[in-house]
């Protein structure tokens, strides 16, 4: 039982932590007038969570490191599309650059920023070391979300009377944790964020973490104890 | 937001006491009837406590806050039902599930208040009225399809064929989509109320139709739910047109300087 505990934590927190990676825009990312995901924190990561239990509940039953990579690059690859056709968009679409105010120099492609974001804005698009942050954030929650997953469906697959209900079960558990941690990290973020390299990252991922780290304790005393019950004939 | 009618207080105890009373009826030969109130007073409490949460800014959108809370009733009801299955007493279920929703609720406003540093004075009450408004909501919809408050029964009939999830976005469209659509500086607890109830009407519109797939009585539920929405939504537009300022046809603007988009 303590095993699984442990797991949950772990599993619960790196999808607090992976929140904090994506470049988050919000509304105002819509309109063009700042950088990020045009969507709030919590809608972008419950869509990754999804995508993320989606796969990982159809290679369920192979190997733990199969099914682990599985959820975590249908997560990606959910991410990256978003990010790109955002970038599409803006590009074709809009008509705007994409650049962002927050750091004056990208430090992958060296491009610099300032020239190209319009007056009034602080940015439009995402760029490529927010791409980057986002690819990793989405790494972090789809193998948070494909452990939690695993965690609870071998739980509950193990007792005779949850075999054919393990799935429902394990999806519907990890789902939740989706909803809580990603409203509670969007609390934390409080508006925009542009990924690892923004100055506001540093000044937020402290209490972040903590905060990630209490919720996951919460909500892994409440699962053990639901799982308890169940299994329990 | 104008003064409130009908007190927070008021609205708080009534639906603790109607609808835990309700939620243990259900149990009773048609008893299905008593889900549709305990649903009506949850969600008139938690439209009610969102209208004081919803003035101040938390970073993020009205919606978020009652995902999170619900989410949280949903977990509370979830292990409450589990805890009630390990010491097979049925009795336990509804009662400590609005415990457990309660007790969450307030973990999360601590780590919210000395984690964050997010400093509203209701932000603890607010949430534990939400998270029990949607708490006693979501019993109320599991036990409008299932019949009866027994846990197990609960659980091959609601959780395990996933319609739990549809109830869950249910609960929060119901309680986040009222404050959202009225909010504003001529936003009005009567008008606001209404239409929380008009929409809960509509989702036993939608509930009964699932309910009629395994059982025919539940018609008798859509014509109730049917009617009632008629009823509610004609209120609610009663009530905007009594608050809505006046409007005239002015017709487009004459030919001039600015003019000539409109004639040719």
């Amino acid at each position: 039982m303590l095993t699984i505990l442990l797991l949950l934590i772990v599993a619960a927190t790196l999808i607090g932590l992976g929140v904090h990676f994506i470049p988050v825009g919000g509304a105002p990312a819509a309109l063009s007038t700042t950088a990020g995901i045009p969507t709030g924190a919590p809608m972008i990561t419950i869509g990754m969570g999804v995508t993320g239990i989606l796969v990982t509940s159809s290679v369920i039953g192979n190997s733990m490191l199969t099914v682990l990579l599985s959820g975590m690059s249908a997560s990606m690859l959910m991410m990256a599309i978003t990010m790109f056709f955002s970038n599409m968009v803006h590009v074709y679409g809009v008509g705007v650059n994409i650049s962002s105010s927050t750091f004056n120099e990208d430090p992958i492609t060296s491009f610099s920023q300032e020239e190209y974001v319009s007056p009034g804005t602080t940015g439009h698009g995402i760029p490529t070391v927010s791409f980057i942050s986002g690819l990793i954030g989405s790494l972090l929650g789809g193998l948070g979300g494909s452990l939690l997953y695993v965690t609870i469906y071998d739980m509950l697959s193990s007792s005779p009377a949850y075999v054919s209900r393990a799935g429902v079960m394990a999806a519907l558990l990890t789902l939740l944790v989706f909803f809580v941690i990603a409203v509670m990290s969007s609390y934390n973020i409080g508006g925009t964020i542009q990924g690892f390299y923004d100055k506001k990252f540093n000044s937020k991922i402290k209490a972040g973490l903590v905060a990630s780290i209490l919720t996951a304790i919460l909500m892994a005393v409440i699962y053990t104890i639901v799982l308890g019950g169940l299994t329990h004939v | 937001m104008s003064d409130d009618v009908i007190p927070q207080q008021i609205l708080l105890l009534a639906a603790i006491v109607v609808g835990i009373i309700s939620i243990y009826l259900t149990a009773f030969p048609f008893g299905t009837i008593f889900s549709v109130i305990a649903v009506i007073v949850a969600v008139i409490l938690g439209t009610n406590t969102l209208r004081h949460i919803g003035n101040y800014s938390l970073g993020t959108g009205i919606p978020s806050i009652v995902y999170l809370l619900s989410t949280c009733g949903l977990i509370s009801m979830i292990a409450a039902m589990s805890i009630s299955n390990y010491l097979s007493n049925d009795f336990l279920f509804p009662l400590l599930s609005v415990v457990l929703s309660i007790v969450l609720a307030w973990i999360i406003a601590l780590i919210c208040r000395y984690v964050f540093g997010i400093e509203i004075e209701i932000l603890a009450w607010s949430f534990m009225g939400l998270s029990m408004a949607s708490n006693i909501a979501l019993m109320g919809l599991s036990t409008f399809l299932a019949s009866t408050y027994n846990p197990n029964v609960i659980f091959s009939n609601v959780i395990f064929n996933g319609l739990i999830l549809l109830l869950l976005l249910m609960c929060v469209m119901t309680i986040q989509n009222p404050y959202n659509s009225c909010m504003g500086s001529n936003e009005d607890q009567l008008r606001t109320l209404t239409l929380a109830l008009s929409i809960a009407f509509l989702m036993f519109i939608v509930l009964s139709v699932i309910g009629m797939l395994t059982d025919v009585n539940y018609v008798i539920f859509l014509i109730i739910s049917i009617i009632g929405w008629i009823l509610t939504f004609k209120k609610y537009y009663d009530y905007s047109l009594r608050q809505a300022a006046e409007v005239k046809y002015h017709g487009f603007w004459t030919k001039g300087d600015e003019g000539g988009y409109y004639d040719k």
